[in-house]
């Protein structure tokens, strides 16, 4: 620590407001760049004409999906969907090994708050919202061939509503301490592992299973579900598309129990906005 | 225009931000603002004047002209969770740096990293 001669925080103090400086230039310069752009809303431009319009055009007969958002990413696009959902499963990991596995301790810990701070009125709020909750993550997910919605919407919602309940009924697996009579509902943080793990699993297995049938990877029309190729391809997309929202659902509860044990162990206090030596 | 100039002073305030704030905490909130600033600039470069959003309706085979461009909508969805997840990653690298040096200040930081 020691403590810094005062030139040293003069000098910091200028290059602070040199940097300061920057910013507006830096706003001017992207403004001045961006009048380089097409107008907004042109039918015309480049990003409008060149892969969209086949998009638009032929999804909907080629794989059967009426939303043309999740047929570009669970079928023409689905390389891509495959590397972010590892991004995501891979993010999950690393938190989880940053801060619950450090150490190499055989047995994760029970996850969770160390203290639940559920309230009678927070918990009968919970009652109601979290099956609303996770019942529409699962409409997100089905329902997004033809309305807005897929496996990472869903997904997310489904975490969501797990962090809910982590955050207001306290640990998976220590009986909701706050409310004995709450039944404990949700995965541990190893379930919350396995489900992301499946669901990673699950979606490279389907590219797999379309290279068995003799086609590429991730081409789903070889796949034996029926004669029409669109019903093969929205079949297989909706396969994607929940083996998408197992991932993301996985990593949320993963994400959320890990940091929550490792701010317990590491003594990091929970509630305050400053530490106690900040 | 008006929403690319938008998408700019977010970037810009994001970039700022983390920069110029001392707790880590707040960086990484000014980067999340910073992502969003790119989610709005994609988002708004598929926008088509007249067009609805893309997904087909009733009516019959579909014109590019009344959809706008599902593709940057594609590319923004997966990325929005990829920013869920690097932030959780991000604030457990926080959580570990918390715990050993027991400040987010950046030039606390630096002075017992001296």
């Amino acid at each position: 620590m020691g403590a810094s001669p005062p030139p040293r925080h003069e000098a910091s103090r200028v290059r602070r407001l040199l940097g300061a400086a920057a910013f507006p230039a830096l706003f001017t310069g992207l403004v001045l760049g961006m009048a380089e752009l097409p107008e907004f809303g042109d039918p015309a431009s480049p990003a409008s004409t060149h892969v969209s319009p086949r998009f638009i055009e032929d999804a909907a007969a080629e794989t059967g999906a009426a939303n043309m958002v999740t047929a570009v990413l669970a079928d023409y696009r689905g390389y891509d969907t495959l590397g972010e959902t590892a991004v995501i499963f891979a993010a999950g990991l690393g938190c989880l090994v940053i801060l619950a596995a450090a150490g190499g301790r055989p047995n994760l810990p029970a996850a969770g708050m160390s203290h639940p701070f559920g309230s009678v009125i927070l918990d009968a709020a919970t009652r109601i919202l979290v099956p609303v909750v996770l019942l529409f993550a699962v409409y997100v997910l089905i329902h997004g061939h033809i309305s807005p919605g897929g496996g990472f919407q869903g997904g997310v919602l489904f975490g969501s509503g797990l962090i809910m309940m982590r955050l207001v009924w306290g640990p998976a697996h220590e009986g909701g301490a706050h409310h004995p009579d709450v039944p404990v509902f949700g995965p541990s943080l190893r379930s919350s592992l396995m489900l992301a793990c499946a669901g990673i699993l699950g979606y490279a297995g389907i590219g797999l299973a379309a290279m068995a049938f003799g086609g590429e990877f991730l081409n789903y029309g070889t796949l034996p579900l029926g004669s029409d190729p669109a019903h093969v391809r929205e079949l297989a997309t909706l396969g994607i598309e929940a083996a998408v929202f197992l991932t993301v659902a996985g990593t949320v509860g993963v994400l959320f129990d890990t940091i929550s044990i490792g701010m317990r162990e590491n003594g990091v206090p929970i509630g305050s906005g400053r530490g106690p030596r900040e | 225009m008006t929403t690319y100039a938008f998408a700019a002073a977010l970037f810009t305030i994001g970039l700022a931000g983390m920069a110029l704030l001392p707790n880590l905490l707040r960086k990484l909130l000014a980067m999340n603002v910073m992502q969003v600033a790119v989610i709005v600039f994609f988002v708004s470069l598929a926008f088509k004047d007249g067009a609805t959003v893309p997904i087909l309706g009733q009516g019959g085979a579909p014109v590019a002209a009344e959809f706008m461009n599902p593709l940057p909508h594609t590319l923004m969805l997966t990325a929005i969770v990829v920013s869920v997840s690097t932030t959780g990653l991000a604030l457990g690298l926080l959580v570990r740096v918390r715990s050993r040096f027991e400040t987010l200040n950046e030039r606390r930081l630096l002075d017992r990293l001296r």
